[in-house]
């Protein structure tokens, strides 16, 4: 380390030098002047606290402190628990949350909320002499879903649970839109199986060309796209309740 | 008078800031302080004697804080936990023995 009383001093110093000498002295002190106070003031909390404190004080303190160390160990101890548990709910409620997922899909496709797409078939109903009633209609769909369809779409309106076929031959209405010919199905399903539930013997098919004048193109395909989605219904009456 | 002003002067920053040590130095700037305490008693010592010198002064107050406070950093990172105390001794006893010479200047005793 250096040693302060190993340089004599040198020849007369200029003034400047001498000046500027000061002014680094100035600041040498300066910052031990803070230097110190920071320290001293860092220990100045702790020590100042316990100084004026008596002995009894300082033993009630330490008590203090003790209780207070014993309950922060048994609250660790809990959390402890606690976090042990929550991880083991914690793989639960990825699981939950997997079901609720599926089952939000589920509800939402049943429900005509979210475009679906799909193999399934394109049916188009030609109807030049207005034959086809609503009866037809709903044939149709009962037909389709026993065959397995999962969405269903006619002329641009998709078929939900609470859709109903009202109107007359020629003047059809589809959950109150009025639907035009020739009537389009377009059905998400096992392709081949709803082709032929249409085409079986005294099926939809059968008895509309029996009806003479209706026609049916079916196509079975890949997939198809059923892009119109239904409000969400807004239930006024219907409550849920719990089951007793 | 200057030097007992800035001394003043910086006493008053280090109060009116109030800045805390951090954690991490809390060690350290104490043996940065003795090391000062030491030049500082040291460049009084030479004032006396008439063999101080100021650029000597500022160097040795800045490397001896700096140094005594490294020394002690790397005694923790050797697993040496006393080298604070290693510091301590060695700068107590200077102090001590500046002052001796200072009261033995002023006091011829």
């Amino acid at each position: 380390m250096t040693d302060i009383r190993d340089d004599a001093p040198g020849g007369k110093p200029s003034a400047r030098a001498r000046a500027r000498g000061q002014i680094a002295i100035a600041l040498t002190l300066a910052l031990l002047g803070f230097l110190l106070a920071t320290q001293l003031r860092s220990q100045q909390g702790l020590t100042q606290r316990l100084s004026i404190e008596r002995e009894s004080d300082l033993g009630r303190i330490l008590t203090e402190l003790t209780d207070r160390s014993d309950q922060l160990s048994s609250e660790l101890v809990d959390l402890r628990v606690k976090l042990a548990q929550a991880t083991g709910t914690q793989a639960q409620q990825r699981a939950l949350v997997v079901d609720a997922r599926q089952q939000l899909e589920a509800v939402q496709i049943l429900l005509g909320l979210v475009p679906v797409k799909g193999p399934g078939i394109v049916m188009t109903f030609d109807d030049p002499t207005t034959t086809i009633g609503p009866d037809v209609l709903l044939d149709t769909i009962q037909e389709l879903r026993d065959a397995g369809a999962e969405a269903i779409e006619i002329s641009g309106v998709r078929i939900v649970a609470s859709t109903a076929f009202t109107g007359t031959p020629g003047a059809l209405s589809i959950g109150g839109t009025p639907v035009s010919r020739p009537y389009q199905v377009t059905a998400i399903g096992p392709a081949s199986t709803l082709a032929e539930a249409m085409r079986i013997p005294g099926g939809v098919v059968d008895s509309l060309a029996a009806d003479q004048g209706a026609s049916v193109r079916i196509t079975e395909e890949g997939s198809v796209s059923i892009l119109h989605v239904s409000a969400l219904p807004k239930f006024v009456h219907a409550r849920p309740t719990t089951r007793r | 008078m200057l030097v007992v002003i800035s001394l003043l002067a910086g006493i008053g920053l280090g109060v009116a800031f109030h800045t805390s040590v951090p954690p991490s130095w809390a060690p350290y700037l104490p043996m940065a302080v003795m090391a000062a305490l030491d030049s500082v008693f040291g460049g009084l010592r030479a004032r006396f004697e008439g063999t101080f010198n100021d650029r000597v002064f500022v160097v040795s107050f800045l490397s001896n804080a700096i140094l005594a406070a490294l020394l002690v950093w790397a005694g923790t990172r050797l697993g040496v936990q006393d080298m604070a105390i290693a510091v301590v001794v060695v700068f107590g006893v200077r102090i001590f023995q500046n002052l001796a010479a200072i009261r033995r200047i002023l006091f011829h005793a």
